[in-house]
């Protein structure tokens, strides 16, 4: 991937989606870039399509008009496997329910997209990345035994395990209480600097979404600042 | 009712539903229509279903209480000795005097004259006549046609007895039999003050009747009279049925239990999936009789077609057993009826509680998805533990049989999953070295032991019955047969006479026959150990000593150990008043070496030494004996012999001669026996091949439950494997190897059951090879084809989000 071009860019995104009483826009017309270290925030109220918005850009869906690229590699396109190649090597994810797998420990949470992958020292790094989070005495501990905040928390290594150049939030802080929820914002954010990975973050928490260095809002499946 | 058929684990609870039902009702069937035709054979060896005997006439009162029982057939019989004279020929017989009706049950097959073509009756002989067993007729020198006295009456030989349809003959009758009117007797003059003849009157009734008639009876018997039925008569054996019995229910517990577990899955399911609908009733004020009646009526009512379709079948099949049985029985018209409240009882206790349960949950609770308070889980736990025990008394249907069959129940369904997590928990901590797929495909089992450890049991044991079953009936009996040598003894005699041995052997030698050594057959009872009375010597009686104490035996002499015997104590008895035992009844009597036994025979007591005890391998195809006396013990006492012997099967046209010549033997066929047992051992194999399928299917049926249940889980786990970039192959074999896992380490079990079957098997009937067959590999068969499925299936995930593009 090109280090100067964007890494993320969206050219007239649309969705449309045939309902009971027929076509349906969930978007129309997104076009937005992010550059390598920049923290990009999507807002919006419920229904206006920031979830639907996040799976285009994360290549889980295929957009009905317009193209994503990471960096200068069409995203939208390509088969489902290529994108799921793209996507592990390169992006991220963080959710708000911590979408951990419940019968594998911390640590086997953190190796899978390396072990996915097929990088090597899987379980070093992984035991790196839970002792940066502030886990690294729980790496043998499954999901049921953390609380919600370390269970983010093991979410957050993983997520940065495979040195990813782009990171998807999606209300990463939504499940969780205050305290927690600033303690893990602060992680995100200070590991986001250190590794100057470029962050999307799909947010209705104002504080949150002002923490990045851009903001946008979508209404009714469009894009606005 | 037909919305909940559109929900995937409402068609897997139904499909539940109707296996347990089917099987439920198919053993209430079973069990009902085996007892009947059980009590008719019985009924037809005995005689009767109800027979008092007595030493003497029975009492005024007690004929008069048979005559006033409606509904009965009566027929009475007097059996005793006596001499039967023609000129200056006698002939001490086996007479029984009987009266019109008699045979109450079965026939006798009498014949015209003697060698003639015998043929079946149902009913004895005119006042006048009298009928006689063809050995009879040889050593009177007559036929039929002719006149015989008995006392002071002469009577006309009409018929030839060939077979009574009653037990009372057996193999070693000394005395040739013979029947008479019953009106005869007094004219005979034959019976006296002091004369010895048993009386017997015979009633054929149903069950309720029958109990009537005995515990009218039973209070008022004399010492010398005896009430036997067919439910308490020896004849019945009923050992080995009652075994049957318990196996056969015990299978269909664990199928049942099967299907209880897909249920209770399934609701659990469904369950879920019901709380924002039940959440919402709560929010606009819907009544809690509202919320049961949408919740749980429409499920009820659905599930009862299920029901009826399961029992329905149940019932095709019963019919059509009863056909194959000969259809001499009433259908029993109470297993459907009783049937239908098994699926009730299991609904009951294992998909309504799991339903009610959300009942009482605040509506909130259920918005959240929150769980159920312990104290109601407990509940439902209790419940559902609870409900097999009415199941079981239903099937097993009666306090007696119910222990056993809970106690079974528990020790495999508790059990087996037990021994089983030990080497789950081993896999769960040696999957933390494996590579990606093959963790995630173990942690989905391992973790989640509750549901995997019945599954796993449950296909362990399904599959097990399954090849066992087929390998039984399709090839182990056919195997065997093929390692006996090609000339083992085909044919067993007995009953030959001193003056016959000469003869005999002449007879073999012209027939190009082998034989075994001749052995000489004393009948005679073990009456004294030590010289304490044998009940009170023995004070330790298994199944074997049970029968060797209460009964004749047959016991022999020779000079050397028999092939088919092996001393394991002691020596073999080689000098006078010496005798060897078989060492399992030595065991179940509590007999050892240097102990004095006496028997009491026809002639003078018979007392040895016991010297040493022996091994019999009572599988050889020669005679074998409990009791071997040194030769010369059994000197005085009047004997029979008995061999066995090989004739090609192409001489068996000889076998006439033979008969004929020595009239008085008796002949076993040893194939026709092995047919017997063939045709047992595949009809057995076939029922336990039809259970095995059921259970196969009722192990299916929660590996579909279990599925159903953990869809939504591993929806979101894979669709998170997507997200972090894994591709469909690390979904499918991910899918494979957890299908290899399951079903295969549970091929891998099964056929360890089926090795550790055969190693007995091998031990006794195949020198100490193992008997092995492809059907071993069944297991590994449906594991394959189970496998590919879930490595062909596309991969579960969640559906896009806003409809269709």
């Amino acid at each position: 991937m090109n280090t100067k071009s964007p890494v993320l860019s969206a050219r007239n995104l649309g969705k449309r989606v045939q309902g009971p009483e027929g076509g349906l826009d969930l978007l129309q017309d997104i076009t937005l870039t992010v550059n390598a270290g920049d923290s990009l925030a999507i807002t919006g109220p419920s229904g206006s399509g920031k979830s639907t918005l996040l799976s285009l850009l994360a290549g889980l869906d295929v957009p009905t008009r317009g193209e994503v690229l990471l960096g200068d590699t069409p995203f939208s396109s390509g088969s489902e496997d290529q994108r799921a190649r793209l996507r592990g090597e390169h992006c991220g994810f963080v959710f708000q329910h911590f979408q951990l797998v419940a019968d594998l420990t911390a640590q086997e949470n953190v190796m899978l997209p390396l072990e996915i992958l097929g990088r090597d020292k899987a379980r070093d790094t992984a035991r790196h990345w839970l002792s940066q989070v502030g886990l690294g005495k729980r790496c043998h501990h499954f999901p049921a035994q953390l609380s919600g905040g370390e269970q983010q928390r093991v979410a957050l290594a993983r997520a940065f395990a495979v040195a990813p150049s782009l990171l998807f939030a999606d209300e990463p802080t939504g499940s969780l209480d205050y305290a927690n929820g600033e303690h893990v914002a602060d992680l995100l954010f200070s590991l986001n600097r250190e590794q100057g990975t470029a962050l999307v973050l799909v947010t209705h928490d104002q504080t949150l979404a002002r923490r990045c260095s851009r903001a946008m809002s979508l209404v009714e499946g469009r894009l606005g600042d | 009712m037909i919305k909940p058929w559109r929900s995937p684990a409402f068609r897997v609870q139904a499909l539940a539903v109707l296996v347990a039902a089917f099987a439920m009702t198919a053993m209430l069937i079973l069990r009902d229509t085996v007892d009947q035709r059980f009590n008719q054979r019985t009924a037809v060896a005995l005689g009767a279903d109800l027979i008092l005997e007595g030493s003497r006439f029975p009492k005024p009162e007690q004929r008069q209480w048979l005559a006033d029982a409606e509904g009965t057939r009566q027929a009475e019989s007097v059996a005793f000795s006596s001499v039967l004279i023609h000129d200056e020929r006698f002939l001490l017989a086996s007479i029984r005097a009987v009266s019109a009706g008699f045979p109450l049950y079965g026939e006798i097959r009498i014949s015209d004259s003697r060698f003639a073509d015998p043929y079946p009756v149902s009913h004895g002989p005119k006042p006048g006549h009298v009928w006689i067993a063809g050995t009879g007729l040889d050593r009177l020198g007559m036929q039929t046609g002719e006149f015989i006295t008995l006392g002071e009456r002469s009577l006309l030989i009409d018929k030839v007895i060939v077979q009574e349809p009653d037990q009372q003959a057996g193999f070693y009758s000394m005395n040739p039999r013979a029947l008479i009117h019953l009106d005869d007797l007094q004219d005979a003059g034959v019976l006296g003050e002091g004369s010895r003849y048993r009386h017997n009157l015979l009633v054929a009734a149903d069950d309720a009747t029958r109990q009537q008639l005995e515990d009218r009876l039973t209070p008022a018997l004399r010492p010398d009279q005896e009430l036997e039925t067919v439910a308490n008569t020896d004849l019945r054996s009923r050992g080995p049925v009652e075994q049957l019995f318990l196996w056969s229910q015990l299978a269909v517990m664990l199928v049942v239990l099967l299907c209880a577990a897909a249920i209770y899955l399934t609701s659990s399911h469904r369950a879920r999936h019901q709380q924002t609908l039940c959440a919402v009733m709560k929010t606009v004020g819907a009544s809690q009789g509202a919320i049961v009646r949408r919740l749980l009526g429409g499920d009820a009512l659905a599930l009862l077609v299920p029901a009826l379709v399961g029992i329905a079948l149940a019932a095709a099949t019963g019919l059509y057993l009863i056909a194959l049985m000969g259809g001499n029985m009433a259908f029993p018209v109470m297993a459907p009826l009783l049937g239908i409240i098994g699926p009730v009882l299991l609904w009951l206790g294992f998909a309504a509680p799991t339903l009610w349960a959300h009942l009482g949950l605040p509506a909130t609770a259920l918005l959240q998805q929150r769980e159920n308070a312990p104290g109601r889980q407990r509940w439902t736990l209790l419940i559902a533990l609870l409900t097999p025990v009415p199941i079981a008394a239903m099937m097993s249907g009666s306090l007696s049989a119910l222990w056993p069959l809970l106690l079974l129940t528990f020790a495999i369904a508790v059990g087996l999953p037990l021994l089983l997590w030990p080497l789950v928990s081993l896999l769960d901590r040696a999957s933390g070295k494996m590579p990606l797929a093959a963790r995630l495909a173990l942690r989905r089992l391992s973790r989640r032991k509750t549901t995997t450890l019945p599954l796993l049991a449950a296909l362990v044991v399904s599959l097990a019955v399954l090849a066992m079953s087929i390998q039984t009936g399709r090839q182990l009996l056919s195997d065997w047969r093929s390692t006996l040598p090609e000339n083992a003894p085909n044919y067993f005699v007995i009953n030959l006479f001193d003056q016959d041995l000469a003869p005999f052997k002449d007879w073999l030698s012209a027939h190009n026959s082998d034989s075994q050594p001749l052995y000489p057959v004393v009948r005679a009872r073990l009456t004294a150990v030590n010289g304490e009375p044998v009940r009170e010597a023995v004070t330790k009686e298994q199944d074997r000593g049970e029968r060797a104490l209460n009964r004749d035996l047959s016991l022999t002499e020779a000079d050397t150990l028999p092939d088919s015997n092996l001393m394991q104590e002691g020596r073999w008895a080689d000098r006078p008043g010496e005798v060897t035992v078989e060492s399992k009844l030595a065991e179940s009597l509590g007999l050892k070496v240097g102990d004095r036994l006496t028997f009491t025979g026809a002639a003078s007591p018979i007392k040895a030494e016991v010297v040493g005890l022996r091994d019999v391998d009572w599988e050889s195809f020669a005679p074998n004996f409990y009791f071997m006396f040194s030769p010369g013990t059994l000197e005085a006492q009047s004997r029979t012999w008995i061999t066995s012997f090989y004739l090609p099967p192409e001489k068996s046209n000889a076998l006439g001669s033979l008969v004929q010549q020595f009239p008085q033997i008796s002949l076993l066929d040893v194939n026709a026996i092995l047919a017997t047992l063939q045709e047992i051992v595949t009809q057995a194999s076939r029922a336990a091949f039809f259970v095995g399928l059921l259970l196969m299917l009722a192990a299916l049926l929660v590996l579909a439950a279990a599925l159903l249940a953990s869809a939504d889980q591993m929806r979101k786990d894979n669709h998170l494997l997507i997200v972090i970039g894994a591709r469909q192959r690390l979904l499918r074999r991910t899918a494979a190897l957890q299908a290899l896992f399951l079903i295969g380490g549970a091929a891998l079990l099964a056929n360890l059951i089926h090795f550790a079957s055969l190693f007995p098997l091998g031990q006794r009937l195949f020198d100490g090879q193992l008997p092995l067959s492809l059907w071993l590999l069944l297991p590994w068969a449906v594991t394959l084809v189970l496998v590919l499925a879930a490595q062909i299936a596309p991969p579960l995930q969640p559906a896009p989000r806003g409809g269709k593009t």
